[in-house]
């Protein structure tokens, strides 16, 4: 061991990790920028986590069928009584629209979809001891992707874009407690900061914070963007309150929210490039 | 056909350098083994199994690329498993060289040992240093990812000495 300590192998190692310590200084002060090495061992990542997740899941939706044949059923039997309901609903929907047409038309309101941009993207890691469900996908600066760029699905915002590479990107999700989102529901029009904890992560909710004690919102309201941030546009779905709760001080409350995207499972999702009222400061949210 | 020294040494490095990439692609895949949103680690296992019958410089490279690729792929900043898992590497082959026999039980303590090492590197720089309530609950988590690890590692240990005796005109004792 002390040939070892006295050899010149050992004064290179200690060389190695300096310039590493110094390299991870660098990396770190970035600001989520990808460094030159870092794009570099990204270009081998890529390209190998997408090829082994395009056939895993091809052996994972194969074997599925097998193994959530009772899950599936079950989901049928809860599907078809939706489907009843939503029958139901698209009947009212004619007339609703009609309706809602009208006051567009009276209020002269311009809609926010038109301003919307949007690139997708599909998942192609996820690291298994991120708690927070933070994932990997295959877009990255060369497709127009920007630090902090909102990250949806189809059924409702899912987090940021944290860190940037040419053709990869990682996604900061709600239930990170460093992810914070202005809020509203839908129904009290009531705001307030969307984020996430480590206890609820683990039960997939997300919190509504600092809502007054004479709070008006109830379980099942919807929650919404406020868009006042300018890091998120107004009106996208978070999620439901499923549960009004006293935080410890006291003298607030929280909605804890299931979010309504499938963030923990999804695998693609779109980013927004740009939408109406953007803010072009590279603030945290 | 049989291959000289440098071929044989080229062909073992290939092999590592494919493993490599296989573990990383296996850790990064979204749906791959998991049970109950617990995954198993592939790259220390791997990294620690090598360092067992290779020498310090070229376990610690091995060691520094498997963890610079897992920093990548976790989005961590980079080096943060990359110098640990250089240095648990180096530790490792220096211990095989001094104190331990290579065997299975002493590389699966090893894997066992380092896995739990980078996961607790994780739990205080990702958890505990930022004070979040609750945090003591991943602890747990952590231990079964350890856990469900070690099958894999005796797999990749297995692998490894394969290789190793195939292509290695020498190995450790």
């Amino acid at each position: 061991m002390r040939e070892f300590l006295k050899s010149l192998r050992f004064k290179i190692l200690l060389g190695v990790l300096a310039v590493l310590l110094g390299m991870m200084i660098y990396a770190a002060g970035s600001g989520g920028i990808d460094t030159l090495p870092e794009r570099i061992f990204a270009s081998i990542v890529t390209p190998v986590t997408k090829f082994t997740t395009t056939i895993t899941d091809g052996f994972a939706d194969f074997f599925s069928v097998f193994f959530n044949a009772k899950n599936n059923y079950e989901e049928n039997l809860l599907l078809k009584e939706e489907n009843a309901k939503l029958k139901q609903q698209l009947a009212d929907y004619g007339t609703i629209k009609t309706e809602n047409e009208r006051f567009k038309e009276i209020l002269n309101i311009t809609e926010l979809d038109a301003d919307i941009e949007l690139i997708d993207a599909g998942v192609i890691s996820r690291d298994p001891t991120d708690s927070f469900y933070s994932f990997n996908i295959d877009r990255g600066s060369a497709h127009g992707v920007s630090l902090r760029d909102p990250v949806v699905t189809a059924d409702g915002l899912v987090g940021f874009i944290s860190s940037v590479g040419p053709t990869y990107s990682t996604v900061t999700t709600l239930f990170n407690p460093q992810s914070n989102v202005g809020a509203l529901d839908s129904v009290s029009r009531e705001t307030g900061n969307v984020t996430g904890t480590i206890e609820l992560a683990k039960e997939n909710l997300v919190k509504m914070e600092f809502l007054s004690t004479e709070t008006a919102i109830q379980e099942g309201n919807l929650i919404v963007t406020s868009g006042s941030s300018g890091m998120f546009p107004a009106d996208l779905v978070i999620g439901e309150a499923k549960e009004i709760v006293t935080e410890d001080s006291g003298i607030s409350l929280s909605a804890y929210i299931e979010p309504a995207a499938d963030i923990t499972k999804t695998k693609y999702v779109y980013i927004l490039t740009s939408f109406l009222g953007q803010s072009s400061e590279e603030e945290a949210p | 056909m049989t291959l000289g020294k440098n071929g044989r040494l080229a062909v073992k490095w290939g092999l590592y350098l494919l493993l490599l990439l296989l573990c990383c692609g296996l850790q990064g895949a979204p749906s791959l083994f998991s049970i109950g949103g617990i995954k198993p680690l592939f790259l220390p296992a791997l990294a620690v199994s090598l360092s067992f019958f290779e020498k310090e410089i070229a376990a610690g490279a091995y060691g520094l690329a498997a963890g610079l690729l897992w920093d990548v792929m976790a989005g961590k900043v980079f080096g943060f498993y990359g110098i640990l898992l250089m240095l648990c590497c180096i530790a490792a082959t220096l211990l095989s060289m001094y104190c331990l026999r290579v065997n299975y039980i002493n590389m699966m303590l090893a894997n066992g040992a380092v896995t739990v090492l980078c996961l607790l590197w994780d739990y205080f720089f990702t958890y505990l240093l930022w004070g979040y309530e609750g945090n003591a609950w991943y602890l747990l988590r952590y231990f079964f990812i350890a856990l469900y690890s070690l099958p894999f590692a005796l797999l990749l240990s297995f692998l490894i000495r394969k290789i190793v005796s195939r292509f290695s005109p020498v190995i450790r004792a």
